[in-house]
């Protein structure tokens, strides 16, 4: 899992884009491996939709497990911005 | 002996792996910390569990802030428990003032505890800079972009800021020269 092929899906058409998580093996999705999550996450740290990283159902429930658990232990942040 | 094999594979199944990750209040002391996650160790060694892998992050940013705290003090633990211990450890956590979180999950069977690179959280802080360095690159930009129209007319250009630089020194020339030609004339 330490260096996991990633490609946006983004050149191809939404029928052939193949999840990353299937193509890599990876069974369990850690939710202390933040360089893996920051690839699902947006701009404005919300999780990216399925339509456009290509993650199979699956591997997204699980991903979206790790990432709330992620932000639950500050690892992550919910919103971009947070004011002191 | 079905029936105990069943009962056999119900206490094994009683005894599952687990990781604990707490965070703790970034103010305490190194022997303090060391004293506090001894106390945790002791009582999962107590409830019958033990402790497989150990990992100590120090001190990290959180991502937010909780209980007014900017950082935590991570450490994460996967331990063997039994199942029954679970509410215990988690109250004892819940309850204790110097945990800022704290997190118990099941983990699958078999599973290995492996260390992540968390360089790359180092980064945050530098989106300030990145703010900072895009405007001033955006400056430097401006500044390249104004010499570049100007290139047909740099040489006068360069003149005029050779000029410029010396108006101190041309101005006393020029206050000399006129001086000269108003004594002259
Ligand atoms: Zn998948």
């Amino acid at each position: 899992m330490a260096n996991i092929i990633f490609s946006t899906n983004q050149k191809h058409p939404v029928g052939k884009r193949r999840c990353t998580f299937c193509t890599n093996q990876i069974d369990h999705i850690d939710y202390k491996d933040l360089k893996t999550l920051r690839l699902f996450i947006d701009g404005f740290k919300r999780i990216k939709a399925r339509y456009y990283s290509g993650v199979c159902l699956r591997h997204q429930k699980a991903l979206s497990n790790a990432i709330k658990l992620s932000r639950e232990m500050a690892l992550v942040p919910f919103v971009t911005m947070y004011r002191k | 002996m079905t029936k105990a094999t069943a009962l056999e594979n119900k206490a094994q199944s009683n005894v599952g792996l687990y990781e604990l990750m707490i965070i703790l209040n970034p103010e305490l002391r190194e022997s303090e910390v060391t004293k506090k996650l001894g106390e945790f160790e002791e009582m999962i060694a107590k409830s019958g569990g033990k402790v497989t892998s150990k990992d100590y992050w120090g001190k990290r940013a959180l991502a937010y802030r909780i209980k007014r705290k900017d950082d935590g003090l991570y450490m994460v633990y996967n331990a063997e428990m039994p199942a029954s211990f679970l509410k215990e450890i988690k109250e004892a956590l819940r309850i204790d003032k110097e945990v800022v979180r704290s997190l118990v999950i099941r983990l699958p069977e078999g599973h290995v505890y492996t260390k992540f690179d968390l360089t790359y959280v180092k980064e945050e802080p530098r989106k300030k800079d990145f703010f900072v360095k895009k405007s001033s690159g955006s400056m430097a930009n401006t500044s390249v972009k104004h010499s570049g129209p100007s290139v047909m007319a740099k040489p006068e250009k360069s003149e005029d800021k050779g000029k410029e630089a010396n108006a101190v020194d041309l101005d006393k020339k020029l206050d000399a020269m006129l001086g000269g030609n108003d004594l002259k004339l």
